[in-house]
């Protein structure tokens, strides 16, 4: 079965992480080491060039957030995009926050921030966007948008690779932004599962205390990872090359493709049971239709080879 | 010139304002009793009166079904047929053979689900069709959204055309509170998809969608005040609430509800203004037609303009299930007043669950 569903990297991570995850792992009766934790964070900040201090690390993008919300979140709407793959909203009913989803409309997938800008926010936005592709929210409406101290907003950047686009330079001179990233993606990681947060002054204050339980040998595989970050990038660099010839495919099949800067393609089709007939091909994608507009499908860009398979399938239909 | 079929069902529509379900049968008696005015009529003229093409030549039904309208424009047309003072289904499928023989291009017809079944029966797949709503009951996707977006559609329908479907519903059913509906068949319309309302498809009754509506309903009825009125529209969310409360509701038809007890049920228009007026605060609680997304002109018409402009979009609450309203690109709303219409569009928050809301566009 060849899965392009998950937004998972198609290739496998530095052969640095094999290594450094062969070797011995010692103390495995122990818990994980403070050094341990404060050279990851090291790691961490000197790839995204911030400061160590603002770095919290834990096990997923999705734990760091659900502790936003659940130390942050209280008094304030917390506002997502629908459809959202962030699976930590439902947090927010545990501390009395309310949920607002944001409806967004094809094909421009604009938000008007304008309208959120007087009021009292927990914003989770992901960039570029997941399933839509695209960014959402330029950095002058950011820029407005953080004026409103009241206002708390979070970017998950686990797109950042395939980007290029960030607004983690703004996060020292904004105490209410934060960014998070993650090795899931291009550092082909989703196996060791580990992010983290580069948080303005308001997150650290509450956030400072909630490094996530991180195993010594996911520690290890990270900084391994981020060690050869070089390796990382070439294989987005590739993903971005492959993301773009499957589009220009999927267009000649008649699909509707949108624009993507991540490392996935959102369409549309109409062809009846488009998923299900994929996955009797042997091919599995993420069928938007049940929590979202119908026909709309996320597919994430495979290899070389799975991309092919792929547009073979849909071509024989 | 391009000929166009026109007939015009009268009675489409009476039922809405006066709480029953349709004009079928002794419905239509009963609606008139009740002092109904017909709204068809006012709904063609809205339509004609924003017709800008020059190229129409209608072939119309006499009197009531279609002449009396387009006599106060400037259209060309000729009148086919006969008809009695009292119209029927036969009438219209007998007039539309005629046009056929015509030899029309595309025919136009006002109605609701009842009409248009009788439109398929003449006109089957042969002529193209233009389906104006002005029913109780317009289940079936053939319908553009709206007045004008009929009138666009005169304006700018070519050569593509696409099959809809003509929805039965079962009557029996229907005017106990049950949708049942199946198939009736298909009939060609424009391919201009962004004017027509979509098929209503039936609520999810899924354990998970079932547990979504307890959730809303918890909340709904969690932020009620005790002195305000609440106007639960149709449909199983809203009966959720009322089930919540321990208060009957009727599935299709419009119940009120104060301090947790039910104060009207199965209630028309002039209902919902003496409740208005009784007692000042009041707040109408619809949950969007899955499919097309209708909020208020779709199966609440006693939630009517008269009605809507005294309470405001300030107290207006949706409910839905996120699967439900998700599965929509905006909301609609059609209460054949333009102004209450546009009064109503723009944002509006959606009540999914417990604490949680999406916020909508509302279109007209």
């Amino acid at each position: 079965m060849i899965d392009l569903s998950s937004n998972e990297s198609p290739y496998p991570p530095s052969p640095n992480v094999t290594e450094a995850l062969s070797k011995d792992p010692g103390n495995l009766n122990r818990y994980t080491g403070v050094d341990e934790i404060r050279a990851l964070k090291q790691s961490l900040a000197e790839y995204c060039g911030s400061d160590p201090e603002r770095v919290i690390p834990g096990p997923g993008t999705d734990y760091l957030l659900e502790k936003a919300i659940c130390r942050m979140s209280k008094g304030r709407d917390v506002v997502v995009m629908n459809p959202t793959t962030l699976r930590c909203i439902g947090s927010a009913r545990y501390v009395g926050s309310r949920v607002v989803r944001k409806q967004l409309i094809p094909p421009a997938f604009r938000i008007d921030w304008t309208a959120f800008s007087s009021g009292t926010g927990l914003f989770l936005m992901e960039h570029p966007n997941n399933p839509t592709g695209q960014m959402l929210i330029s950095r002058e409406e950011l820029k407005k948008l953080l004026k409103n101290d009241d206002n708390l907003v979070i970017v998950d950047e686990a797109g950042y690779e395939y980007s290029h686009q960030t607004f983690a330079d703004l996060v020292p001179t904004c105490p209410n932004l934060a960014v998070t990233r993650t090795l899931d993606k291009a550092f082909g990681l989703a196996g060791l599962h580990i992010s983290w947060m580069i948080g303005g002054d308001y997150f650290l204050k509450e956030l400072k205390t909630a490094d996530g339980p991180i195993s010594r040998l996911a520690c290890r595989g990270a900084l391994a990872a981020v060690e050869d970050r070089t390796y990382a990038l070439d294989c987005a660099a590739r993903t971005v090359l492959e993301r773009d010839r499957l589009a220009g495919e999927l267009l000649q099949l008649g699909m509707e493709v949108f624009p993507s800067e991540a490392n996935f393609l959102l369409v549309r089709t109409e062809q009846t049971d488009f998923a299900l007939r994929l996955k009797e091909a042997g091919i599995l994608i993420s069928d938007l239709s049940h929590t979202w507009l119908p026909n709309f499908y996320r597919i994430t860009v495979g290899t070389s080879a799975e991309n092919t398979t792929l547009v073979e399938a849909i071509g024989a239909f | 010139m391009v000929k166009i079929g026109l007939i015009v069902n009268p009675r489409a529509g009476m039922g809405g304002s006066v709480g029953l379900k349709g004009t079928d049968g002794d419905m239509y008696r009963k609606a008139l009793s009740l002092g109904s005015q017909p709204v068809a009529p006012e709904r063609i003229r809205d339509v004609l009166a924003r017709v800008t093409r020059k190229d129409l030549y209608f072939i119309t039904a006499p009197g009531m079904m279609g002449e009396d309208y387009l006599k106060d424009f400037s259209f060309e047309y000729r009148v086919m047929g006969t008809i009695g003072r009292e119209t029927s289904a036969e009438d219209t499928k007998r007039i539309i053979h005629e046009m056929i023989e015509e030899n029309i291009h595309l025919l136009t017809f006002v109605g609701g689900d009842g009409t248009a079944r009788d439109v398929l029966d003449a006109v089957g797949l042969k002529i193209p069709v233009i389906a104006i709503p002005s029913g109780v009951k317009m289940f079936s996707s053939v319908f553009t959204f709206s007045a004008r977006a009929a009138a666009e559609m005169i304006d700018s329908f070519g050569d593509a055309f696409v099959e809809k479907e003509v929805l039965d519903i079962n009557e029996e059913a229907f005017a106990d509170n049950r949708l049942v509906a199946k198939l009736y068949g298909y009939v060609r319309v424009p391919d201009i998809q962004h004017l027509l309302q979509g098929t209503k498809s039936a609520s999810d009754v899924s354990s998970g969608a079932r547990d979504n509506k307890s959730e809303v309903a918890a909340y709904i009825i969690e932020t009620m005040d005790s002195e305000t009125v609440y106007v639960l529209g149709p449909g199983t969310t809203l009966k959720t609430i009322a089930d919540a409360l321990g208060q009957k509701k009727t599935l299709l038809g419009i119940d009120a509800v104060l301090d947790g007890k039910l104060i009207g049920e199965d209630i028309n228009e002039k209902d919902l203004l003496l409740l208005y007026d009784k007692y000042k605060k009041m707040k109408i609680v619809v949950t969007p037609i899955g499919g097309n997304g209708f909020i208020l002109g779709r199966g609440s018409r006693q939630i009517s303009a008269p009605v809507l402009e005294r309470v405001g979009k300030e107290n207006i609450i949706v409910v839905s299930t996120l699967d439900k309203v998700g599965a929509l690109e905006s909301l609609r709303v059609d209460t054949g007043d333009e102004s209450v219409d546009r009064a109503l569009s723009g944002e509006i928050r959606v009540v999914i669950g417990y604490r949680e809301e999406i916020a909508m566009e509302v279109r007209f």
